[in-house]
């Protein structure tokens, strides 16, 4: 008796090369969604960011700057220029599963506010994560400038703490800040933590509220933070190479745009 | 073993041999073995002998040089290769997977929508609420943005002056399934209604110190892949509007979308 022989055939090669690729395809799909959907680079981070905030335009950065670390993720301040119109803050982690890219569940903060008419523009920074940065370390105060000569800059402000804080310490406070040019287009000025308690502090405190004028939802701290509820006003000088001061800029500290 | 399965073997190993990839070879011997034994049976079947049957088919079968020269060219080992790459990219995806799951501790995203406005009493004797379902759509930045469903309602108590507000669904749905929910209508989406008043955002109302409580605010409620669902609300109607407009503008740019309060929404 003839014994019948069934072969299946099996799938040629370009076939099963075609169904491996797409199961690849399909499981690097599935762990990039798992992670997040992070950028792959802090820039990448902040282009979606822009789009995140409806604004159509494509910021230039004028600095990337390692920040602190914090539970073990390396996360970047970026400050970036959006012509003569605005300027921004983006803080991002590279925060993805295995550390596989930033920004992942869209973790990061995105700050906008108005450049000023005046040649320079000053925001503090509320930090990454938001409002934590001074507390642990360094306030950061950045001054956007239309100066390319100036190779050092001098930053003074006064807090004037409101009287509804509540505090019984509550005394106005002056800074004066200096640094050298870094990057083209910003100043950047770093502010150490004062050693006194931060719990019970007005210094410390208006100091926070301070870098929270850039974040669109403190309106209403901000308002009764300061004294008559005006954002208080910086004064910057700048100096070219030849220590010679080349302008003096009064602005009020930059406010969140909406 | 019989002789003749050892030296088809032998012809089908030096055949093979030529083939550069080696993990096609052990495939090819297998099927030239069958091929000649297939044709060694029917010779035996006409009535040869064993000896006559395996000779007859060495010789229809050739020499095993040739043979594996001509094999040799159709079986390409860039594809083999390739074959073998591909396995290994798809092993080494799943094992990725794995590691991501595990290092977000299977803490995955919440993916869905749920019931909108769950708080509100729909069936509430102390208001009317009429359904909306407003057709306009806008686009910004790749985002498509709608108003599935806007919830007007009347509150009558009758110890209190009437309160009107809208409770609405916006919807934007982006291609790129990492674009994000678009943050930026949540702080600059205001509204206006057909008889002027302006329904600050939430985020700007205390700079412009308002003082009659209007506001647009609201909170993000769910994703799927491509859509993101806010639900906001525009609070303290002027009972004369017919229609609010709501307005997104920041930077240069700008879209409106428009709730007719007078569209004929069933009463629920």
């Amino acid at each position: 008796m003839k014994r019948l022989r069934i072969k299946v055939k099996p799938l040629a090669r370009p076939a099963r090369i075609a169904l491996c690729a797409l199961a690849a395809a399909l499981l690097f799909l599935a762990a990039y969604a798992v992670s997040g959907y992070p950028a792959f680079s802090p820039e990448g981070a902040l282009r979606r960011a822009e789009r995140r905030a409806l604004i159509s335009m494509r910021g230039e950065i004028l600095a990337e700057v390692p920040q602190m670390l914090y539970n073990d993720n390396q996360t970047r301040f970026l400050l970036v220029e959006y012509g003569d119109a605005a300027a921004g803050f983006y803080g991002v982690a590279q925060d993805a599963p295995l550390k596989l890219g930033w920004g992942a569940h869209s973790s990061d903060v995105f700050y906008l506010f108005p450049k000023s008419a005046g040649g320079a523009t000053v925001a503090a920074y509320p930090g990454y994560p938001p409002f934590r940065s001074f507390e642990d370390e360094l306030l950061w105060i950045a001054a956007f400038d239309d100066f390319p000569q100036a190779v050092r800059a001098e930053l003074s402000f006064t807090l004037v703490p409101s009287d509804s804080l509540g505090f019984p310490d509550a005394a106005p406070v002056s800074y004066a800040l200096s640094s050298e040019r870094e990057y083209a287009g910003i100043f950047l000025f770093s502010l150490a933590a004062p050693e006194e308690n931060l719990e019970n502090s007005s210094t410390s405190y208006v100091l926070q509220r301070l870098a929270e004028c850039v974040d669109p939802w403190s309106a209403q701290v901000r308002a009764s933070t300061f004294a008559g509820g005006v954002l208080p006003t910086a004064t910057v000088v700048f100096y070219d190479a030849a220590g010679n001061a080349i302008a003096t800029v009064e602005t009020q500290f930059a406010e969140a745009l909406v | 073993m019989e002789w003749h399965i050892l030296s088809f073997d032998n012809w089908c190993f030096h055949a093979a041999a030529h083939i550069r990839f080696k993990p096609d070879r052990p495939a090819v011997e297998q099927e030239l073995r069958e091929h000649m034994e297939d044709h060694f049976n029917a010779l035996l079947a006409e009535g040869k002998t064993a000896q006559e049957a395996e000779r007859l088919t060495l010789a229809a079968m050739g020499d095993a040089d040739e043979t594996g020269a001509a094999l040799a060219r159709v079986h390409k080992p860039y594809l083999g290769w390739l074959y073998v790459a591909a396995k290994w990219v798809v092993a080494l995806s799943a094992i990725l997977l794995f590691m991501v799951s595990c290092s977000s501790g299977f803490d995955f995203p919440a993916f869905g929508f749920s019931e909108p406005f769950p708080m509100l009493d729909l069936e509430s004797s102390s208001s009317e609420t009429f359904l909306l379902f407003p057709q306009c759509k806008a686009q910004r930045d790749g985002y498509t943005f709608s108003v599935p469903l806007a919830i007007h309602r009347i509150r009558k108590d009758d110890d209190r002056a009437p309160y009107e507000a809208v409770f609405f669904v916006l919807e934007a749905v982006h291609p790129l399934p990492w674009a994000g929910f678009p943050e930026g209508v949540r702080c600059s989406l205001s509204a206006v209604d057909s008889v002027g008043n302006l329904y600050p955002n939430r985020s700007l109302k205390y700079s412009l110190a308002d003082e009659a409580y209007r506001e647009v605010g609201g909170n993000p409620r769910g994703r799927t892949l491509l859509r993101y669902r806010y639900e906001l609300w525009i609070s303290n109607l002027d009972p004369a509007a017919e229609w609010v407009e709501l307005r997104y503008e920041r930077l240069g740019c700008s879209f409106t979308l428009c709730i007719d309060l007078t569209e004929g929404g069933k009463r629920a």
